[in-house]
């Protein structure tokens, strides 16, 4: 399987780099993934951004999981929005929000290449419209797209103490299909599933890749069940992604080789993994 | 005789219903076998300042593809098919 994509900013040189982790592979993606790259990372009190394998392929896997500490606890949440499609079209797997900036700083993100700009930008007038997540403080919070929240105050005290008014992130990269069929097959399977999502339909803005428009997708989530969050799909989906049959039929398609097995056991995986931290 | 032999293509006529899940943009790309934001015939602007407001954007080439799925494929039902002059 190809190595994970991460995206390392040091805000506390302004640098930024690509880094190629073959070593997550087996970590699946978001909250299994996002807890290692903490542990990796831990000396520099990262916020760690991270999707799964699924995100901008299968419908309701719409979710972003952010993984960052407070006050000595790890805690993992989950935000809608159109984030999770625009790292998976950026060609990311996960950014790490590194160190702190000596002064505000505004990250502009095109496809992984990341420009640090000062206070005065304005970040509505950033990225490429159409294809871009504006994430940034604003109304007394850290706001996703004007609309979507974070469940506590948590992340929005981080950025504050890194001295980081937001990121505007834009994915123009895409990705071919071979076997259109057997893609069109598995979506459809999945949204004739809709009946299973614990969520009434409703007019709200709504995710990306998720037809539900739900009151609640504002809100954002925090915790549950870790193979629903290791692919970043929403919490109100867990019935059709907690399905191991599912899922592996949608990883097998997109070429990811895991094993039953190793999805089983990948919530004692994210348990040994947050021992490291410990 | 009410009968056109003008080619279909689709108008997003009710541009305030969307609610930006970008369902649509999905299924043209499907059709094109990719997955990606880039090259879509249909592009969803979020309003800038407005999170609660949307842009949906038709591309004319749009008619290439097999229209009726993405009218169908928006629950929203933003979009009709007219004829390529509007009508």
């Amino acid at each position: 399987m190809e190595p994970k994509r991460v995206l390392y900013i040091n805000l506390s040189s302004k640098s930024s780099s690509i880094q190629y982790m073959p070593e997550l592979v087996d970590y699946v993606g978001g909250v299994t993934m996002g807890v290692k790259l903490f542990a990796l990372y831990k000396d520099v009190d990262p916020v760690v951004l991270s999707i799964g394998p699924l995100n901008g392929y299968f419908p309701f896997v719409s979710k972003t999981c952010f993984v960052a500490e407070n006050e000595g606890v790890i805690e993992d949440l989950y935000i809608g929005g159109s984030l999770g499609f625009r790292l998976r079209f950026s060609g990311l797997d996960a950014i790490v929000l590194a160190g702190s900036s000596s002064e505000a700083v505004l990250l502009d993100i095109l496809d992984g290449k990341v420009t640090f700009m000062d206070e005065t930008a304005d970040s509505s007038a950033l990225g490429l419209p159409g294809k871009r997540s504006v994430l940034a403080l604003s109304r007394g919070g850290l706001i996703l797209d004007s609309y979507f929240e974070f469940p506590s105050g948590i992340l929005e005290k981080k950025f504050i103490a890194k001295k980081l008014l937001g990121a505007v992130i834009t994915g123009t990269k895409t990705f071919s299909i071979a076997d259109i069929g057997k893609y069109t097959e598995l979506f459809n399977q999945i949204m004739g599933e809709k009946d299973r999502i614990k969520v009434a339909p409703g007019s709200h803005p709504s995710c990306s890749g998720c037809p539900m428009g739900c009151t609640l997708s504002v809100n954002g989530e925090i915790g549950g069940n870790i193979l629903v969050h290791s692919l970043v799909a929403c919490g109100f989906a867990e019935d059709i992604y907690s399905n191991l049959g599912t899922v592996f039929a949608c990883l097998s398609f997109l070429g990811y080789k895991y094993t039953h097995e190793q999805l089983e056991t990948l919530a004692d995986l994210f348990s040994r993994t947050l021992k490291e931290i410990a | 005789m009410g009968f056109s032999n003008m080619a279909k293509t689709i108008k997003a006529s009710y541009q305030s219903r969307c609610f930006g899940c970008e369902m649509c943009l999905m299924e043209c790309q499907r059709q094109m076998k990719k997955a990606g934001l880039e090259g879509s015939y249909i592009r969803v602007l979020r309003d800038a300042k407005n999170g609660l407001e949307f842009r949906v954007y038709v591309d004319p080439k749009i008619r290439e593809l097999n229209i009726d799925r993405i009218i169908k494929v928006c629950v929203r039902q933003v979009l009709e098919e007219v004829d390529e002059d509007g009508a």
